[in-house]
Formats: C-alpha cells, structure tokens, sequence
C-alpha cells in the first residue's frame, strides 16, 4: 500500500492510499471520491510529465520499495 | 463581518502552530512548508474575500464549520462515491489535506470494484528493520534433488499414459491355448465351425445378393479392392534418383526406396544400390581431377542448355556445397515405364534452341596456311571449262533464207516444215513450167505482185536458224545450199559482167544466152499499166524505174529471140498476145533507131526502149547502167548483211520479238529493197546551207519567236562576210587584190617593178588605194 498526496494547488489537498498495482485510473476514481470531482476530469501531473491511466503507479515509478516513497507529491488538475 | 474574519484568522493560525508542531521533526521541510502554507493562506484569503458576501446571504451554517474547500466541492457537480462516503467521513490531514483510512479507503475500493489494499506487503516481502527477514540459502542438492523427482514423475506418467494405451494388446506369449492340446484342438474346432457357419451364412447371402441384385455391387467392390493392392500400376509418378541412360535395355535393375528419415516428410526415392556406388565413384574420379575451380579468363557469361542468358555467381563452385547435390532424376509414367521420352524430347528442344541461338564467338585466329588442307581439297573443285556451245551459225544462203520464209508463217509441227520445204522445192525446180500456166488465169497485177515475191524472195529478212532439225533435213537443206551458192556465184559474177553486157546487147541488138535473165523476169503492177498504155513521154526518164525499165526491155529482147524457136517458150506468152503486138513495133522502131546509128533524134514517145536509147545517146545511160549495177549490188548483197543482224537478234531473245519483228517486215515485203537516202538539209533565207547547229538555232527561234540580239546577228553578219569574201578569194590573189593592183601598175608604168617607198604618202596612196 501506498500513499499519493495529490495538490490541485487551488485548495484541495488529498492522500489517498492505494496499491501499486492499481493504474492511474484508479487512483484517479479514489481521488474523486475524495475530493469531489469528476474522475475524468482530473488530470495528474509530476513535473511536466501527465500521468496515464492505463498506467499503473508502480510502472510509474511513484511506488518504491523503499517507505519513503511510499507516498508522492503529484500536481493535480481539474480542468 | 468583521467578527467570521477575526475568527478565521484565528483559525488559520491555529491551524499553522498545529502544523509546526507536528512537524517538529522534520525540520528540513519546514521551510518549505511554511512558504507552501503561506501561500495557501494568501490564496484562500482573496477567495474568502471575493466569496465571502455570497457566503453571508445563503450559508450561515457553512460559516466557520467548514473549510473552504469541501464548500467548493459541494458547489460542483459531485462524484456519486464521494457524496456517499463523504458525508461521515472527512479527515483531514495535520497538513490540511484529506485522507481516509484503510477501512475506508477499502470500503470505497470495493464500491469502485477494486481490490483491497495490501496492508502487509512491505513486511512480508522485504521485512522491517525491526525484523528483519532472512534470505532464503540456495541449497544445489536440494535443487537437483527435487529436479529428478519431477522427471521421475513425468517418466512415471508417460509410462501410465503408455500402458493405457498399449493395454489392449495380446501379446504372442499370452496365448496359452498353444500348450495345451485339448484346448488347441477344442479352439481348432471351435474355428472350423465358425467357418462353416460363414460359408453357410456366406451362401445364404450370396443367394440373397443375387435374389437382389446386389452380387454385382459386391463384385465390384472386390474388383476394387484387388485394384487397391499395390501393384506396377501404383509406381506411377514415382521417382527414380538415376540418370536415365544408366539403365540398359535389357538389364533388370532393383531399385529400393531410398533411406530417409522416419519423420521426414519427403517422398518416396527409388534408387539402386550398385548405381549410387558407381556415380559416388565418379564423383571421386571427377573431383580427383583436380580442375582450377578459379578460371580468372573465363567467358563472363554463359548460356545453360535452354540457351536462356546464365549470368555466372560469385564463386559458383561453392554452389554445390551450398545448396545441395542437384540429382538427376526421372519419374515413372504408368505400369512403372520409363521410356525417356520426355527427356528426347527435352533434348530436341534444347538442340533446337541451340541451333537458333547465335554465337558471337569468332573463329580462333590461326595463320592462313598456304596449302589446302584435305578437307578443303575435298571441297576445292576445279572450276570445269565451260564449253560454250557454240551453235554454228550456218552460212544461210538464199535458199535457206526462201526455206526460212516459207516456214516465217509457220511454227508448226516438224513434218509440216518439212513437208512445206518440199513444196518449195517443188516451187524452185517447177518454177519455170508452172509459172506460165498459173499467170493467166490471175489477174495482172495479182500475177505481178506474185512474181516479185519469188523474185525478191532473196530479200526477206532471214530466219533465225532452226535450232532443232532432222538428218534428213539437214542434208536437203546442204543440197539447196550448195545449189544456191552455185547459182548466187554465178550471179554475183554476172553483176559485173552485166552492165557490160547489156550494154553490149543493146548495141548488138541482143544476143540472149543469159539464163539468169530468164528467171529474173520480173513484173510490176505499173510497168504493166505502162506497158499496155504504150506511151508515156516522160516515163522512166525520172530515174526511179530504171531496173524496171531495164528488166522489161530484155524481156522484150527474150521475147524477140524465142519468139520463132522455143514452143515452150511460146507457151509461155500465151497470155501476152496484145503486149506482143506492141512489142512488135517497138522491135521495129527499134530497129530503124539502130540502123540509122545515133543521126536522127529519136522518137521518144514512142516507148520505153526509145526513151532509154535517148538517155544512152546522151551519154546519160552510162550513169543510169552504173545505178542499175549498184542496185543489183546492194541486192546481193544485202541480205547477207541482213541476215547476220537478224540472226544475231534470233538468238538474243526467243520467238516473241523475233515474231513481232517478222510481223512488221512482212506488211512491208514488197518495200524490202526500199532503202531510203534520208538527208535533211536546212537553208537560210539566202539559200545557204545550214549545218545542224545553225539549223537547230533557226528552228528553236522560230519555235520561240524571238531571234538572237543585234550584236549576235551582226558578228554573224560578219563571219558569214568573211566566209564568203575568203570562198571568193583566188588562190593567187590576196582578198585586197593588190597582186591585179600591182599588175595594173606595172601596165601603167610599163615597168617590170614598182617602187615600194614608204616616204610619200602619194605614193602610198597609189599604190594601194584605187
């Protein structure tokens, strides 16, 4: 299990835990269950780089072995 | 207002020591964090501002209980799981950002239709630093041993799987009725019932069968199952791995299938044993030659047997080892015979193409040999002199030249000719009996005509000699050969002679021996006209019926001299009473002319001989005597000429022309001697004579209507002057007649010289001017 702390950077500010197995998608849904918004008008970016769905985390590299990557800054969007 | 400001303030700054607290230990984010949630702050300060009038009108209760952020949410358009869950739950975070807990989170995975979270994973897989796992040791023994036990067990089934499949058959050994001889002969009879069970079943329906018709059916079936049973028949298309020559006719050979692989799926090979042998053999023989596999001059392009364009591959020896042995092969055709049939025919194709490709290759240079070499001698042959045949051009005579004109109308049979050529001698020999009686009956001029014709027979062009002729033939014709020649000797002698002697008889009045004469008579439709008219002044004085003339006078004086002795001769004027009459006065004129020798002027209206007297009086007979010899010249001679050209003609081109050309002569036989003296002269208007060129440019200004300019015609002019003054010169005077103007002078002066001074030019003047 991991954490992803997701920042639309607008007031919304979410944890959300999740495996590593699950794709971008998914984590997608968890956060709109959070937070409200429509999952599929959310938009998950580190740095410059968009975040895919069929993607999982663990592929992305957000999910490390190692705790303290357990959980990752990932810039949210709403559009 | 003022009062939900200060309170939030208030908030906010709890919210940051809460933070700081909490993240006492981590000191190194605090910076950042810090600066993170002054912004947030800052962010959320203007929002509140802009939104807090419209907060104060609808939502009391929102004031302060909630943050700003779920009121947001709750503005938009919700997430159907969040609006479930969100009601209860709603932790936030010490950083103010909202996190479930696994139960939750789990509970909300299942609504999604995703699997839990794996709360244990890091644990299990890599251990804690509080507990740290140990790494399972690589045990090799262990390994092997658990890897023979699973082939073990896979021996094991396969064996089951086998003896499952196998289970059902007897073996040999498992019979036991084989020992036991009760068992045997009981199991024997137990099999020979069941035989005659089948036969009696087998009987019955065969009966059946044919009660139904079926037995054919049957039979049928059993014909197709003897078919079915591999036979010659069956090796059709079946391949044999030898050439086809290695088999002689005669020789039985066994061939066996080829090995192969049991699964390789290729088909069936026949090949023989000893042949396989033999061609590895040759093979050996073949590669212990030791050919230079590296040809560097070899042709950059060959041509395989289909004469299709081959280009040569890198390193083609390496071919064979590459893509494999290429076998000759053949296949079967039906009953496994195998006659080659293809391959001759395959053969013939490739020798026609061949035949039809071109070689560009030149012969090899080699030094021309001086010699021929056998072959070519056998070659060489000497070229054969040909021997021109000839054909003797026989020295057609008069005779063959009448043989030929009586053939010139006909081209018929062999016998024809020959009988025509009988006929015609009979003409020559009965010439003399049969002439007289036949020219009564005929009217005179028919008589005439006719009478030339056998006289100027002579002059009919002559035929081409006949290529093929009898013996026989050619013996007549000899005989009449040499027959004409006498006969033409004896003319052409006389032809000298003649002029004389007719002379001579004129002035003797006519002594007639003459033979010749005789059979020359000739007569013409005019001088008969003439002669029965009597007296024409000026006939014959023109000169252009002189020979007539002549002719008729010596007929006139054969006449005279046979008149009294000769019956036959007689016989022969039967038909000339009247002419005789008049004969018979001319005789008497002519008579008292001669005896009164050249004093009187003769009469010359009284006839022909008169008027001929006259002439020869006038010393113009003499001449007129000379032309009559020449025209009897030309008669002898002229065919002669005549008949070379001809003849020459005759074999040049075949019958065609040489029949057009008779066609033509033959309309005009009676003209044959005509040899006319064609001179055409032009005179100018002064009547000189012009030569041909001045005539050409009299006749080309007239045509054009425009003479030659002035300058021309003057310089003409002149040349025409100096011709004439130079014809008029005498030879023994200058043109300026100073030899006369000296003469005259010396008269004068009655000197014999005159005085050549150059000083006065009075004296000048004397001499030369008039």
């Amino acid at each position: 299990m991991i954490e992803v702390v997701c920042n639309d950077r607008l007031g919304k500010k979410v944890r959300v835990k999740c495996n590593s197995e699950d794709t971008i998608g998914d984590l997608k849904k968890l956060i709109a269950a959070q937070t409200g918004t429509r999952h599929d008008k959310i938009v998950l970016k580190k740095w410059y780089t968009i975040f895919k769905d069929h993607v999982t985390l663990g592929d992305y590299a957000l999910a490390g072995k190692m705790p303290q990557w357990s959980y990752q800054l990932v810039k949210m969007c709403m559009h | 207002m003022g009062s939900s400001k200060k309170h939030k303030e208030k908030s906010r700054d709890k919210d940051a020591e809460e933070r700081r607290r909490e993240h006492k230990k981590h000191r190194h984010k605090e910076r950042e964090r810090d600066r993170d949630a002054s912004d947030r702050d800052g962010t959320r300060e203007k929002r509140k501002r802009s939104r807090s009038r419209e907060r104060s009108r609808r939502d009391s209760r929102s004031k302060g209980e909630k943050s700003s952020g779920e009121t947001r949410i709750k503005r938009e358009k919700l997430d159907p799981g969040y609006e479930e869950g969100s009601a209860e739950i709603q932790p936030q975070s010490a950083s103010g950002d909202a996190s479930l807990s696994v139960e939750e989170t789990n509970k909300l995975r299942a609504k999604l239709g995703l699997k839990p979270l794996e709360l244990n994973e890091n644990k299990k897989e890599l251990g804690t630093k509080e507990e740290p796992l140990v790494a399972e040791t690589i045990n090799p023994v262990l390994i092997q041993q658990q890897k023979e036990m699973r082939e073990k067990l896979a021996a094991m089934k396969e064996k089951r799987l086998l003896n499952q499949k196998l289970g059902k058959v007897k073996n040999l050994a498992d019979d036991d009725w084989l020992d036991d001889t009760a068992a045997w002969i009981e199991r024997s009879r137990k099999l020979a019932q069941e035989k005659e069970m089948a036969e009696k079943r087998a009987k019955l329906l065969e009966e059946m069968d044919e009660e139904f018709g079926v037995s054919n059916l049957v039979e049928e079936e059993f014909a197709q199952s003897k078919l079915d049973s591999y036979s010659s028949r069956d090796l059709k298309g079946l391949k044999v791995q030898h050439k086809v020559d290695s088999f002689k006719e005669g020789h039985t050979v066994i061939l066996t299938l080829q090995d192969k692989g049991v699964l390789e799926e290729e088909e069936d090979v026949l090949v023989n044993v000893g042949l396989v042998d033999k061609e590895k053999a040759e093979k050996n023989v073949e590669l212990k030659k030791k050919k230079p596999d590296y040809k560097p001059y070899e042709e950059e392009e060959s041509v395989d047997d289909m004469v299709t364009f081959k280009p040569r591959t890198v390193l083609s020896k390496y071919d064979e080892e590459i893509e494999g042995e290429k076998k000759k092969s053949f296949r079967l055709s039906t009953w496994g015979f195998a006659d080659g049939e293809r391959e001759r025919e395959l053969q013939a194709m490739k020798e026609t193409l061949q035949n039809q490709a071109q070689s560009l290759e030149m012969p090899a240079l080699a030094i021309a040999s001086e010699y021929y070499t056998p072959q070519e001698m056998v070659g060489f042959k000497k070229t054969k002199r040909r021997v021109k045949k000839i054909r003797k051009k026989e020295k057609q005579t008069i005779a063959d030249e009448l043989l030929d004109d009586t053939r010139s109308s006909d081209f018929g049979s062999r016998a024809r000719g020959r009988g025509r050529k009988q006929d015609n001698e009979e003409e020559n020999t009965g010439k003399g009996e049969r002439w007289p009686h036949e020219i009564p009956q005929m009217s005179d001029d028919i008589r005439t005509a006719e009478m030339e014709m056998s006289d100027e027979e002579n002059f009919t062009p002559p035929e081409p000699a006949v290529i093929e002729e009898d013996e026989a033939e050619q013996e007549l014709q000899k005989q009449l050969e040499k027959q004409r020649k006498l006969r033409q000797k004896q003319l052409l002698k006389d032809s000298g002679e003649k002029v004389a002697e007719q002379i001579r008889r004129f002035v003797k009045g006519g002594d007639e021996n003459d033979p010749d004469k005789r059979n020359n008579i000739v007569f013409n439709a005019t001088s008969e006209f003439c002669r029965t008219l009597g007296d024409i002044p000026t006939y014959g004085l023109s000169g252009n019926r002189e020979d007539q003339e002549d002719i008729m006078d010596f007929e006139q004086e054969e006449e005279k001299d046979d008149a009294g002795d000769s019956d036959s001769e007689m016989d022969e004027n039967i038909g000339w009473s009247t002419v005789n009459l008049d004969e018979e006065q001319n005789h008497a004129e002519f008579s008292t002319a001669s005896a009164t020798i050249l004093d009187e002027e003769p009469i010359v209206n009284s006839g022909l001989a008169a008027a001929l007297l006259l002439c020869k009086n006038k010393g113009l007979l003499d001449t007129q005597m000379q032309k009559v010899a020449r025209v009897k010249a030309t008669k002898g001679s002229l065919p002669n000429d005549n008949y070379c050209i001809e003849d020459k003609m005759g074999f040049d081109d075949k019958y065609s022309r040489r029949e057009e050309y008779r066609g033509f002569t033959q309309d005009f036989k009676e003209k044959d001697g005509y040899k006319p003296d064609v001179k055409i002269e032009y005179v100018d208007e002064s009547g000189r004579r012009l030569t041909p060129k001045e005539a050409f440019r009299q006749l080309s200004h007239r045509f054009h209507g425009k003479g030659s300019g002035k300058m021309k015609t003057e310089r003409r002019m002149k040349k025409l002057e100096e011709e004439a003054l130079l014809k008029k010169m005498s030879s023994s005077d200058t043109p300026l007649g100073t030899v006369a103007l000296l003469q005259e002078k010396q008269k004068s002066q009655k000197t014999p010289y005159i005085v050549l001074s150059g000083s006065g030019k009075s004296m000048n003047a004397n001499t030369i001017t008039k």
